[in-house]
């Protein structure tokens, strides 16, 4: 049976955009559906499609619901829209090509946890997206979608806020979002309390990604048993993938979770295999915190929230990067530990100090001036990270070295050292 | 959230207070967590990630014990091969960009970042890579800011967003370039800022005023009380050789809890002031001391029944006490002179008190009520030439007298004054003792809030200037009133509870540290 594209259905263009095209193709059907029934059953609706959370961590949506605690303090619900891990770029694409599928999605989450106020927190760069969200709320909100009485419910209200970001990848992680929001630096926040219990403005508040928004209204339109009918088990549900790198048609793809990789890398359908026949060497399954993938284990890993476990990975993002038999594994390694030491909040002593460390010990080592024991000190400093901070960024930045990249292509790296330059490019001594 | 909770810490029996977290908990029970970034008088901020603790039965490794909140059958770690090995890695990461300049940094001898690694750390480092370099400022006039040394644990910034609610410090930057900054043209310039300095763990903020003054281990901290205002914050005066060179806050949970405010802690200039009397005067020329106090006693005697003694309120309460012992023997009249009120200031978490005088409660209840509150009747009978000789126990720094005071005083016949500073009284005075600055002498004072809290000697008087109380017993004991013979301020404290109602059950012993309040308070 071929498979129906729901998520990125509008890819082709602009039209959905428009209010009045949308609402031809059936969107905010869900949401009316949804809010016909009360909340308790909404939650409980999302809980048994099995739908998880698409910003990186795969929590169930449902479950996360559920923990808004019953209380008479106002309630939020936080869009995340700030995508800014590098292999990602699927939300930006659903924010432009389906604005109103985000807010059909919106609108039954804030059904469901009894919210009056969505804030939708867009990265900086996305000055586009913006413009399309704050069209596209205008519109939603002249029709009675969204604003007083939607839905022609009396009482019933919704007001959805874009706010932009400044620019920094840490205000995508949920409580520095939330500190972000709130007119504060971009710090993450200590957990406990976790936001559905304290969270923006000290409110109960539940953060979601744009593309698990985008995946709600379907539940309400074409119900749980057809959700289910994709993916796996424990990843049931469409999911939009991202290809990039060394593939002949990068770009968004959409399919079930649980797609083998191999088929997203070299199916005509999805990447079209490797460009000029070169072998591939390593691909990343889901951004670049996600610890990298042999071509033994890209054989075998499915993309599920489960599969990429037994690799000592995860699905993350699912914005997969590949990699040709010419890249630099030290190289590629540097280039993501730029990232990290750029983007880190500086809060937590391990990350602030960690994260430019192993940066600048790994750009020695590709560099040509390695020396014996950096490499012991790099598994050291990364390990030493890991599971001791306020946020999962410091362990997001040490997996690629200690999981990926130094303990797959360990003899690369020492290749490096030993012969003092960069043993696939040439550079360095 | 209050109520006992049993716990344990490395196997020993603690109880805590529900609602703690672990980190306070150790801490309380004199169980030393090393730590930098939390702090009792402060929000928790969880970012240096020392504290490590285990809890026993816990599926996470380890967890900060800032974060984690006491629970009932809780049972710590504090020193688990997994809790020294986060704590080697912290220490590792801290010190991985940080100059290493303990010889030429102020805070070496009292840093919590040397002490740690010393104690916690690995010997040997293991960063070979280029240090990020920070900048180095003035954040304010007296707060100087080294960025290189600087650990970001935000007890600065956090100190001014929640005590002093001023918000002039800020994080800048991320990451490893993450430095302590102000707003552009807000400099840190509030009356708590000093605070920041003590607080810092490590030599990023110092002040500019101690900056290379001394070596810390050379100074001798004595505890005592500051005198600038009626709030009578607990703090610790270091001294070396005869000169003050820092005056820091005493933690003191019913006064001032950790912090003191800059009034006080820069009011120490005039105790090594040129101005500083060091010797008694007779008639305009220095004089032996036992000269001026027979001189000073006999004269009083001539006058017996019309002398007027007038206290300030920077006495102690033993030099009141003596002071209204001299008034009885003479037949004289006391009368209470005090600064006048200096705008305080309420913070969120701190308040300067307006009444610019430390004791001024504890001189109003020993003069009682008819000798204590305001000096104007006893001045108009001065005026009036019913009262026709004083004695001025002043000792008030940066005091103008008023003209009324000075009027009256120009009128008495004989006017005697004991007092540190030279000024209008010492001008006109017939005879001059000289006294102690609060920093050089022992006694009590009690705060606005009643509170009965111990003076303690950090320096010794200037010259042959002497503590107002044994200058008082010599004046007694030369007019016949003093058979004690010379004794200790303790003891006339002693006798000064047994005597003043609202001092009973109270000595220099029972204060301890933290001072007591005064039982009864004073009648109007
Ligand atoms: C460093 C870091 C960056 C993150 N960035 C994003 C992001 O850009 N977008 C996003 O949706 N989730 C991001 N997350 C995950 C969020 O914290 C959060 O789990 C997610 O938004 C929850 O939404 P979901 O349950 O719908 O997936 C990030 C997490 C971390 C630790
Ligand atoms: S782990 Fe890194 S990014 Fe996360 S809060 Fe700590 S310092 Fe900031
Ligand atoms: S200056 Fe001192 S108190 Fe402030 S963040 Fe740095 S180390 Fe902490
Ligand atoms: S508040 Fe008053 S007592 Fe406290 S330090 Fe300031 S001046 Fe001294």
């Amino acid at each position: 049976m071929a498979y129906e594209p729901v998520l990125t259905r509008f890819f082709g263009g602009f039209e959905a955009q428009d209010l009045d095209h949308a609402l031809a193709h059936g969107v905010y059907e869900g949401a009316r559906k949804a809010l016909a029934m009360d909340p308790a059953q909404v939650i409980e609706t999302v809980k048994a499609s099995g739908l998880r959370g698409r910003g990186g961590a795969g929590f169930p949506c449902g479950a996360k619901w559920g923990f808004i605690p019953k209380t008479d303090r106002p309630r939020y619900l936080l869009v995340n829209a700030d995508e800014s891990e590098p292999g990602t770029f699927k939300d930006r694409a659903l924010i432009e090509r389906d604005p109103h599928t985000l807010l059909e999605g919106t609108i039954v989450a804030a059904h469901a946890i009894g919210c009056e106020t969505a804030y939708i927190y867009i990265r900086g760069e996305f000055a586009y997206g913006a413009r399309v969200l704050e069209r596209a709320i205008q519109q939603a909100r002249a029709r009675g979608l969204l604003g007083e009485g939607i839905f022609g419910q009396r009482g019933r209200r919704l007001e959805v806020h874009v706010h932009r970001g400044a620019g920094a990848y840490i205000c995508g992680e949920e409580t520095g979002l939330i500190s972000s929001l709130e007119g504060d630096r971009g710090y993450p926040k200590l957990k406990p309390p976790f936001p559905a219990v304290e969270g923006a403005w000290r409110c109960p508040t539940i953060v979601n990604n744009v593309e698990t928004l985008c995946n709600v209204p379907w539940v309400f339109t074409r119900g749980v048993a057809w959700y289910r009918s994709m993916g796996t088990e424990k990843s049931p549900g469409p999911k939009v993938y991202g290809l990039s790198g060394h593939v002949n048609r990068p770009g968004l793809y959409e399919g079930p979770l649980g797609l083998p990789l191999k088929e997203l890398i070299y199916s005509d359908e999805f990447g079209g295999g490797v460009p000029g026949g070169r072998a591939l060497k390593a691909a990343i399954p889901g951004g670049v915190s996600m610890p990298v993938l042999t071509p033994a284990e890209v054989e075998r890993c499915r993309m599920d929230f489960e599969s990429p476990r037994e690799f000592d990975s995860l699905l993350g993002t699912a914005g997969v990067i590949c990699m040709d038999e010419t890249v630099c594994m030290v190289d590629a390694l540097w280039n993501i530990l730029r990232f990290f030491h750029h983007e880190s909040c500086g809060q937590c002593t391990p990350c602030r100090e960690g994260t430019g460390w192993i940066e600048k010990l790994v750009s020695r080592i590709e560099g040509g001036e390695g020396a014996e024991g950096d490499l012991d000190t790099l598994l050291a400093v990364a390990e030493g990270m890991c599971g001791r901070t306020i946020c999962v960024l410091a362990d997001a930045a040490a997996w690629p070295v200690y999981k990926g990249f130094v303990k797959k292509y360990r003899p690369e790296f020492e290749d490096h050292v030993r012969e003092r330059r960069c043993t696939v490019r040439g550079r360095g001594a | 959230m209050s109520g006992a909770v049993n716990m344990t810490v490395d196997g020993r029996p603690v109880q805590a207070r529900g609602g703690q977290n672990v980190l306070g908990a150790c801490l309380e029970a004199g169980v030393h967590v090393p730590h930098y970034c939390y702090h009792p008088g402060l929000s928790v901020a969880g970012n240096c990630r020392m504290c490590m603790v285990e809890i026993e039965g816990q599926r996470t490794p380890t967890v900060t014990g800032c974060t984690t909140p006491v629970a009932e059958g809780m049972a710590v770690r504090t020193s688990t091969p997994k809790v020294r090995a986060a704590q080697e890695a912290v220490l590792e990461y801290l010190l991985a960009n940080h100059p290493l300049d303990c010889p030429v940094c102020d805070q070496a001898g009292e840093c919590d970042l040397q002490d740690f690694s010393f104690r916690h750390g690995r010997g040997q480092g293991r960063f070979h890579e280029e240090k990020v370099v920070k900048h180095i400022k003035d954040l304010g006039p007296r707060v100087k800011f080294w960025g290189t040394r600087c650990i970001v644990c935000t007890r600065c910034v956090r100190f001014c967003q929640e005590v002093s609610g001023t918000g002039e410090l800020s994080v800048i930057e991320r990451g490893d370039h993450s430095v302590i900054d102000t707003f552009p043209g807000i400099p840190l310039d509030n009356e708590l800022a000093g605070n920041t300095v003590d607080i810092c763990p490590v030599g990023a903020l110092l002040s500019s005023d101690f900056l290379y003054r001394a070596r810390v281990w050379f100074l001798r901290a004595t505890p005592t009380v500051c005198a600038t205002c009626s709030k009578g914050c607990d703090i610790t005066v270091e001294t070396l050789e005869g000169e003050v060179q820092r005056v820091r806050p005493r933690p003191n949970p019913d006064v001032n809890e950790w912090w003191m405010c800059d009034r006080g802690r820069h009011d120490l200039d005039y105790v090594a002031s040129p101005d500083r009397l060091a010797s008694a005067l007779l008639e305009g020329g220095a004089s032996a001391t036992s000269d001026v106090v027979a001189r000073v006693a006999e004269s009083l005697r001539a006058h017996a029944g019309r002398v007027a003694v007038l206290v300030s309120a920077w006495q102690t309460v033993e030099a009141a006490w003596l002071a209204q012992r001299l008034a009885q023997a003479l037949g004289g009249r006391t009368a209470l002179v005090a600064r006048p009120d200096v705008p305080g200031r309420v913070y969120p978490r701190f308040r300067i008190e307006d009444d610019a005088n430390p004791n001024r409660a504890g001189v109003e209840r020993v003069l009682g009520p008819a000798g204590g509150p305001g000096a104007g009747a006893v001045l108009a009978d001065l005026t009036a030439g019913r009262l026709t000789a004083a004695l001025v126990l002043g000792g008030m720094p940066r005091w103008e007298p008023p003209p009324a005071l000075v009027a009256a005083l120009e009128r008495a016949r004989f006017v005697a004054v004991v007092d540190i500073l030279r000024g209008p009284l010492v001008d006109l005075a017939d005879a001059v003792l000289a006294g102690a600055a609060f920093v050089e002498k022992d006694g009590v004072y009690l705060n606005s809030a009643g509170r009965a809290q111990r003076l303690r000697r950090a320096l010794d008087p200037p010259g042959e200037a002497l503590c107002e109380e044994l200058l008082l017993q010599r004046l007694l004991a030369a007019l016949g009133h003093w058979e004690a013979g010379e004794v200790s301020a303790g003891a006339v404290f002693g006798m000064a509870a047994a005597a003043v109602p609202a001092l009973a059950g109270l000595d220099h012993q029972g204060l301890g540290e933290l001072g007591r309040l005064a039982g009864v308070a004073p009648s109007q």
